[in-house]
């Protein structure tokens, strides 16, 4: 086998004799000689880390040589140190290596974990905001994750699905939407700080990779900080305080490790009126090391998480909204970008209608196998349990309960007209919206009100708190083999299985006082009253009633399944290093309908189609099935990468990658109206990509940093958002597919080491995120009141939103012997572009204007042009104190403030409302662009996080 | 070892259990009641009210410190009426023009309902009697426009609610009046404009093979007494059941009276008042 092997690597490089070095060394404490277990050092230059012993010692082993190395020491706790060496012979002995305890590694960590954890709440989608966590080390991305996540900075621009998230060797992404959502492993900090980054399609020895990174995080119990570590935070971002606890043994003389971690984040309000927080978060991990050669581990986690999301609104509820300062006390004035029209009052008590009720049991068994010295094999089960649920209030025939429905606010009284009964009506709006905070928010009180007196009139509830469930069982088989050749040849390759069974549903949270609900869908019934079939939701269940845990609505599921198999080989020679990698992917889904709909209640005809090539072209019409299985959907896809470290010295370095391959489709982006039918958009071709960065890295002993230049293009690309639509009290979907995408850019990190404790450093991302192509879409209205309809979406050149794609801060960095730092950081963002409304981009959206007549030109204008955000500054700082006790206890007191000039006025994104029309007889386009102006997101102002940490 | 951790699984088990417990207490159910301040109001009756204004006339503003009493008797819950509920007591009806929809989840049919008077308007709509607010602009001519429903939120400087409509007790349809039980259109008298009524075996030409309306639109069906007069039931297309089949043979139609010119237009409230 192994002779198979270094026959089919020859093949693909030429071998070149290289010598082998080894470099050893112990990590202690400065000030008392202690060794440190866990520190990550490795070669600038080649940046594959090993890890300290509990005796703090290491060894790597390299090919390269000279006097221009240097080695990076860096961990949770010691501030990260470059060392440079000069390696002349096979053994360098550095002897003592003293590093200095520093905290703010793990500040950085907190802080980014918190924002990451906190999805933010667009309508149409919740995504994660940060792909990967900081990778140690590296500058960029360090201050890319934490600094920049305040604007939502994605690195390079790349969404959720292409960032992997591995755990002890499991992929933890979603398998139906592509993403990974850190709320899974909220308030678990403390479990999750050994953790390997790959940037980018650089290579990896855990997984074929992922365009924009993969990262796969050690929870096992061995990889825990030994001792017990207590730490209370108090902030007023999105929680007010967290007390968290975490124990481990470390690897113990009978072979045995165990770890727990247990965390509760409470929030009454957070920044934002009516987001409270209450979390927990538990860890338990195990591992036992049997011989030599094996080891196997198990480690759970979860964090039940109750919290209250923020809502975006237009402009003119923010002006209109009393504003507050950074204590939350009315100021007298106007004008408060952080309205949240989510909450209201009942009984008196704060009752958010967006509640995220989220847990989702992760647990991972994993044994590693030490074959021999060259080879090692990593097995991993794992099983997740995802209950994510999502409530938001539904009403039937009765006023809209959101405060700030359109006709709550004086804008839409200024649209009808100039008569006085509009201007007088404009008025009484905003003296309510001004002066009244029950008219603001919601009235919770009035919709029991409502309800009670329907109960007298024996009728259904008018309004309800629905909970949108999304459950997944996901079981993943994740083997990975790591087998050194000879001194020049590393071959890591493995396979991956995954399976998912997802269900999705909706059940009733609280009748809010009503006796049952009718589960039918009342637009269906206006349009279609005397069709008593097509308004059912469910025609195996007519006319059904329901109460507080009964599914209504839709309830389907989803399966998807996969298999991988990857290989990479990796040849090192002395002034470089090379490697290949290729991916074979197998994966299907499809969709089981739980519920007849009755607008899509024909019967299912059976396709199939492999590499999403379907055997029908007639979908539209012929495939309008929402109960039963649907044809199982097949893809093989591939994916292969290449690249190489050259190395003009040890201090200078070029790294090339290039990477190109397929991805399938995910299910989300596949079904276009999933929640109610089977029906598949028309094109289910796997993506396509090409991408590849070249970066230089400089490692002297005072500055060192990198720049990077990085191209990745998509092709046939597909994206699904489903807007809630207002007039129609449905969501409509808007299946983009056909479209191709490019980001490109570039990336600069540095850190300068000045002088007594003093550095600085400088980072900048400069990129362009754009569609490249048009889009087709399929527009479908859930509740069936228009046909569905394939349409051109003219948005060549639009940039993809959601992300700055300017972003650069310069930092100061001082670091006082006593074990005092400080840290500041001034930022800027620019260019981040608003989420587009499809319906607007089509060719109907213009049609009839004449773009040679100024005034048609400008309206074309109006309707079509991407709205860019205009951005601005932020300065954030920090300020800490580490204090040991014979350095056998440590206190760590850290407190950071994000945007301490309390910048207000910073829109992180935002979107255009779904409301336009060109064929509403009453209500022309330029009424419904004055009507339903666009929906913001703003920055939180200043915000303070204080933490005080015990460990011993 | 593994019972400590099974333990501590339960714990956490039963945190999250407990913490999901919905926290939100019911708001207690108060049955609305009104009771008249007779230091600062005058009851009225609706006769008294109608009386206040000429059919044809600019608006009239009701007196500061009456009030009216009236049970609902048509209300907007199937969508044949729209913006406009019907109310009446011993003396007469009339209709409430408000600008807002979904008005039965407020003042639903058999509610009794107290209207203080002050800032409101009665007038008519070519006929029909209303009672809403002024209308300044010269394009809305003599019309009564709705009254605005936000007002009911608004306070004056000193705090007072600037409230005006007031339910009592809950809604009860046995407090609705006896319907008028008419034979002839001929019989059809203006004071009886916005009352509930019952139409007596009449037959529709088109039964059997028309609907009530078509979709957005509002639509006149005539009905035909025994004696030959004949009447216009009027079905607005955003109504639950204006699709339905009109129906065959002779039968009884109960619902509201309404005018426009000179033209009797019927209002059934939703398919429980056909009884064909």
């Amino acid at each position: 086998m192994k002779r198979f092997y270094v026959l089919l690597l020859s093949s693909l490089l030429v071998v070149g004799a290289v010598a082998q070095n080894r470099i050893k060394g112990v990590v202690q404490f400065k000030e008392t000689g202690t060794p440190i277990e866990g520190v990550s050092v490795s070669l600038t230059s080649s940046g594959k880390p090993v890890f300290t012993s509990r005796n703090g010692s290491f060894v790597i082993v390299t090919n390269e040589s000279g006097d221009e190395l240097s080695l990076v020491f860096t961990g949770g706790s010691i501030q990260t140190l470059y060392l440079p060496i000069r390696v002349t012979s096979d053994f360098t002995d550095l002897g003592v290596v003293s590093v200095v305890y520093d905290n703010s590694a793990t500040i950085v960590d907190d802080a980014m974990l918190i924002m990451t954890e906190t999805e933010f709440d667009t309508e149409g989608s919740s995504q994660s905001i940060s792909g990967l966590l900081a990778s140690n080390g590296d500058v960029f991305s360090s201050t890319a994750g934490y600094v920049f996540g305040t604007m939502r900075f994605r690195v390079r621009g790349l969404e959720g699905q292409y960032n992997s998230m591995y755990i002890n060797g499991v992929l933890v992404n979603n398998a139906e939407k592509g993403w990974f959502s850190y709320s899974q492993v909220g308030g678990l900090n403390d479990m999750l700080r050994t953790r390997e980054t790959v940037n980018g399609t650089e290579s990896s020895s855990f997984t074929f990779g992922n365009l924009g990174g993969a990262q796969n995080i050690n929870a096992r119990a061995s990889a825990i900080r030994k001792g017990l570590k207590v730490s209370q935070v108090a902030s007023n971002s999105s929680y007010n305080w967290r007390t968290m606890a975490t124990y481990a043994t470390g690897l113990m003389d009978n072979g045995w490790a165990l770890a727990a971690s247990g965390s509760w984040r409470k929030g009454e309000s957070g920044y934002v009126e009516g987001t409270y927080y209450d979390a927990y978060a538990f860890s338990v991990a195990a591992e036992k090391v049997i011989d030599n050669d094996n080891s196997i581990s198990l480690t759970v986690m979860g964090a039940p998480t109750t919290r209250g999301k923020q809502a975006g609104a237009t402009q003119e509820a923010y002006d209109l909204t009393p504003s507050r300062n950074i204590f939350g006390m009315l100021t007298g004035g106007l004008g408060n970008n952080y309205y949240n029209p989510n909450w209201g009052y009942q009984n008196g008590v704060v009752r958010n209608a967006k509640e995220v009720k989220a847990f989702t049991p992760i647990a991972i068994a994993s044994h590693i196998w030490e074959i021999d010295e060259m080879s090692k094999l990593t097995t991993s089960f794992g099983y997740k349990c995802q209950m994510d649920g999502s409530t938001s209030l539904n009403w039937y025939n009765s006023a809209d309960p959101r405060p700030n429905y359109y006709r709550n606010l004086p804008n839409y009284y200024y649209t009808m007209g100039d008569e006085s009964s509009y201007t007088n009506a404009a008025a009484v709006r905003e003296e309510l919206w001004t002066t009244s905070e029950s008219y603001r928010q919601i009235n919770w009180d009035n919709l029991y009100a409502t309800n009670y007196l329907a109960n007298a009139n024996g009728l259904s509830g008018r309004y309800m708190v629905e909970n949108q469930r999304e459950d997944q069982h996901v079981f993943t088989l994740n083997s990975v083999l790591n087998y050194k050749i000879d001194d020049q040849w590393k071959f890591d390759g493995g396979v991956e299985m995954q399976s998912t069974l997802a269900n999705h549903y909706k059940i009733v949270d609280d009748l809010l006082g009503a006796e049952y609900w009718l589960d039918i869908d009342q637009y269906g019934e206006r349009d279609n009253p005397s069709d008593s079939d097509f308004m059912q939701n469910d025609l195996n269940n007519p006319d059904r009633q329901v109460t507080v845990g009964d599914r209504f609505g839709y309830d389907y599921d989803i399966y998807a399944n996969s298999a991988k198999l990857w290989g990479q080989a990796t040849y090192s020679a002395n002034n470089f290093d090379a490697y290949f990698s290729a991916q074979a992917e197998y994966s299907n889904f499809w969709r089981d309908g739980n519920m007849l709909n009755g607008r899509a209640s024909e019967d299912m005809k059976q396709y199939t189609t492999f590499n999403g090539m379907a055997y029908s072209t007639s979908w539209l019409q012929t495939i309008n099935g929402s109960y039963g299985a649907s044809a199982v959907q097949h893809f093989l896809t591939y994916a292969t990468k290449a690249g190489i470290n050259y190395r003009i010295s040890g201090r200078h370095i070029l790294a090339l990658n290039v990477a190109g391959g397929t991805n399938a489709p995910y299910a989300n982006d596949a079904f276009f109206s999933q929640r109610i039918k089977n029906n598949l958009i028309p094109d289910l071709t796997p993506e396509g990509y090409i991408s590849a960065d070249l970066s230089y890295y400089f490692r002297t002993p005072r500055v060192n940093g990198r720049l990077t230049l990085y191209n990745t293009n998509f092709f046939n690309s597909k994206e699904t958002s489903s807007f809630y639509n207002d007039e129609y009290n449905t969501y409509v979907n808007f299946a983009m597919y056909d479209f191709s995408k490019r980001y490109t850019g570039m990336e600069f990190g540095m850190e300068v080491d000045i002088i007594g404790g003093f550095s600085m450093s400088g980072v900048a991302a400069l990129g362009q995120n754009v569609y490249t192509s048009n889009a087709t879409a399929t527009i479908s209205y859930e509740n069936g009141l228009e046909a569905d309809t394939e349409e051109t979406i003219n948005i060549n050149g639009f940039h993809i939103s959601g992300t700055p794609e300017v972003a650069a801060s310069v930092g100061f960095h001082y670091f006082h012997s006593k074990y005092w730092f400080f840290d500041l950081n001034v930022n800027y963002f620019t260019n981040s572009y608003m989420s587009f409304n499809p319906l607007r981009r089509t060719d109907s959206a213009i049609a009839g204007l004449d773009p040679t007549d100024e005034t048609d030109a400008a309206l074309i204008d109006r309707i079509t042009a991407q709205e860019k955000l205009s951005g601005g500054f932020t300065v954030d700082a920090s300020i800490g104190k580490s204090i040991n006790f014979n350095y056998k206890y440590f206190l760590n007191i850290n407190l950071s403030a994000k945007n301490i000039l309390n910048n207000n006025s910073l829109i992180t994104g935002g979107y255009e409302q779904s409301r336009f029309s060109t064929t509403n007889s009453y209500t022309d386009r330029e009424t419904y662009l004055d009507r339903f102006p666009s929906v913001y997101y703003y920055a939180y102002g200043t915000t303070f996080y204080l933490n005080i940490g015990f460990r011993f | 070892m593994k019972t400590n951790i099974k333990l501590a699984l339960v714990a956490i088990a039963v945190i999250f259990i407990t913490s999901c417990e919905n926290r939100y207490a019911e708001p207690e159910y108060i049955i609305p009641s009104y009771e008249l301040d007779t230091t600062k109001f005058t009851l009225m009756t609706i006769e008294e009210l109608k009386a206040l204004h000429t059919s044809g006339n600019v608006p009239d503003q009701a007196p500061d410190s009456a009030v009216i009493r009236g049970i609902v008797i048509g209300d907007d819950r199937s969508g044949n009426l729209y913006k406009s509920i019907y109310i009446q007591d011993e003396t007469g009806a009339i209709n409430l023009s408000i600008d807002k929809t979904n008005l039965y989840n407020i003042l639903p049919v058999g509610q009794e309902v107290y209207v203080e008077l002050k800032g409101l308007f009665v007038g008519d709509y070519v006929g029909l009697f209303q009672l809403g607010d002024t209308c300044t602009d010269a394009t809305y001519g003599l019309e009564i426009s709705r009254y605005d429903w936000g007002r009911e939120y608004l306070v004056d400087e000193d705090g007072n609610s600037l409230k005006r409509f007031y339910t009592n007790g809950l809604p009860d349809d046995s407090q609705l009046p006896t319907p008028l039980e008419i034979t002839s259109s001929n019989s059809i008298t203006s004071d009886m404009y916005c009352s509930l009524a019952t139409l007596q075996n009449i037959t529709f030409a088109e039964g059997g093979t028309a609907t009530w309306s078509a979709s957005e639109e509002t639509i006149n069906k005539y009905a035909t007494f025994e004696d030959g007069s004949t009447i216009a039931v009027r079905t607005s297309g955003y109504s639950n059941f204006y699709a339905d089949t009109i129906p065959t043979g002779t039968g009884n139609l109960t619902g509201i009276i309404a005018v426009f010119n000179s033209t009797i237009q019927f209002y059934i409230r939703d398919r429980d008042d056909i009884d064909f």
